[in-house]
């Protein structure tokens, strides 16, 4: 189980790096942001990324906490979805900013800032029991791993980790108490487990856990078809993965576009000269010659070594007779 | 027929403080200074035209300033060397030098044409030397030893250091092209002629 945790929690981290890289490229180049907006999705996404956590352990909870640790681990990532995560987490900590731009579901959602619904608070507890038998389903499937789980202490140091949220203040309870499984698991669960949860209820005109599972209407559909097959690239996934290639994209057009200027230059580079060299050529007239009248020869130590030796050869005419 | 040993030869392959000092000298014209020139190209016509000038042959100047040596001035006398006479002549070691003016024009547009004047100092040692004279002029010889080097100066100024020089491997026998270096007459004043 803590293994399971601590797997979900690396997962959350790496949604939320995507999500921060996403915007910083978004702000980087697409320059659609304002520095406003950048501010506050920063603020956003730091606050998500400490509340992540919480999130993130509650399901591996409530099904069976005591098989679970060594099957959960290696199936659920693929299934899992990523991106929903971090949207909770800021429609949780802001809804009120958020609204506007996502849709109008009532923010009542489990997790709302301290201020806006203390009411609803009481609520989000009941709402993960129906949520846990969903999530328990598609867990159960996969069973290869068996030898790598076994971190049963874990789940102690995993604990901890979910106290930061503050929302889930009176929660501090730690997982032990297996005597009620989904009353106690429940707490660390909050905005994850009612995203299965919503399925249920949906069909329902407006049950009284309803609101929970509405705010995470969006993100529902995400988990109902990590739920059947595998078809988890919601539109937000997949504007992440886009924008984080386009960013390299762009990464790489930028250098790209460094070669050809260097290459430009160098070109035109060559031209000028071509051009000056031709241009000097045509004005530059050269006449060499070696001034013979001004040269000085001096020797020393010149002498003869020894006697001349002369010799004349001729053909002397042949003697007649 | 001896190969070709070319005075320029002894230069160093790069003469690159000849472009700048000749940019200075043709510079001191406005007009010239004003114009955008690819003065680097210049140098290396310059350097072209140079060697060219220097193109003469080594052991040619080394025979012509044995043609003026005394020892050698008799046998330009007919009276002294009967027509078709061979003579081998010996000479011991010694040092030769010998100055040589290229001087290169140099016209940029329609500027007044500037004449750029360097001194080529030829220093040659010879560990000995024979020399045939046929008719009052040297036709070849047999060398022993020889170092020769050289240097180039614009103006006064050094264009290289003289250790740059080149070393040649002369050939022991060489031969001018006919009728060879002609020996100067001595005048009963002491002039030569010729």
């Amino acid at each position: 189980m803590g293994v399971n945790l601590r797997f979900r929690h690396r997962r959350a981290r790496l949604t939320v790096g995507c999500n921060q890289r996403e915007t910083a490229e978004r702000c980087i180049f697409g320059g659609k942001m304002r520095l406003s907006h950048i501010a506050l999705v920063a603020l956003l996404l730091t606050a998500g990324s400490a509340a992540l956590p919480a999130q993130s352990t509650p399901p591996a909870d409530e099904p069976e906490p005591n098989q679970r640790p060594v099957p959960d681990q290696r199936p659920e990532p693929p299934q899992r979805p990523k991106r929903g995560t971090l949207l909770d987490v800021i429609k949780a900590i802001a809804p009120p900013l958020i609204e506007g731009a996502t849709s109008r579901p009532p923010r009542p959602v489990t997790e709302a800032p301290p201020e806006a619904a203390p009411d609803p608070r009481p609520r989000p507890r009941p709402a993960p029991e129906p949520v846990l038998e969903p999530i328990a389903a598609p867990v159960r499937p996969v069973s290869r791993p068996p030898p790598r789980v076994t971190p049963a202490p874990t789940v102690a140091a995993v604990a901890p980790r979910p106290v930061p949220p503050r929302p889930v203040s009176s929660r501090p309870r730690p997982p032990r108490p297996e005597p009620a499984p989904s009353a106690v698991i429940a707490p660390p669960s909050p905005p994850v487990v009612e995203m299965p949860a919503p399925l249920p209820p949906a069909p329902l005109p407006s049950a009284p856990s309803s609101p929970p599972p509405a705010p995470t209407a969006k993100i529902a559909p995400s988990l109902p078809v990590a739920d059947p097959v595998p078809p988890p690239s919601p539109p937000a996934a997949i504007a992440t993965e886009a924008a984080a290639t386009s960013g390299q994209t762009d990464w790489w057009l930028l250098v790209l576009f460094a070669a050809a200027l260097a290459v430009a230059a160098t070109a035109i580079h060559k031209l000028r000269r071509l051009r000056q060299i031709a241009h000097t050529r045509a004005v530059l007239a050269i006449d060499p010659r070696l001034d013979s009248a001004l040269g000085d020869c001096s020797t020393s130590g010149l002498a003869l070594t020894g006697p001349r030796f002369s010799m004349h050869a001729r053909l002397l005419p042949a003697a007649d007779g | 027929m001896a190969e070709h040993f070319p005075l320029s030869a002894l230069l160093p392959a790069k003469l690159d403080s000849m472009a700048e000092q000749v940019q200075a000298r043709l510079c001191e014209d406005e007009q010239v200074g004003g114009m955008k020139l690819a003065w680097d190209f210049i140098g290396k016509e310059l350097g072209t035209a140079l060697k060219s000038v220097l193109d003469c042959d080594l052991l040619e100047v080394l025979g012509g300033a044995w043609a003026k040596a005394a020892p050698l001035a008799e046998l330009a006398d007919p009276a002294k060397q009967a027509p078709g006479e061979r003579s081998l002549v010996e000479l011991a070691k010694h040092e030769l030098k010998r100055d040589l003016h290229p001087v290169i024009t140099v016209t940029i547009g329609s500027c007044p044409c500037v004449e750029l004047k360097f001194k080529y100092a030829l220093i040659a040692n010879i560990g000995a030397v024979r020399l045939v004279v046929v008719d009052g002029h040297i036709l070849g010889g047999d060398l022993g030893e020889l170092w020769a080097s050289a240097q180039l100066s614009y103006e006064g100024t050094p264009l290289h250091p003289p250790s740059e020089s080149r070393k040649l491997a002369l050939p022991a026998l060489f031969e001018f092209a006919p009728p060879g270096i002609k020996i100067p007459v001595l005048k009963a004043d002491g002039e030569r002629t010729g």
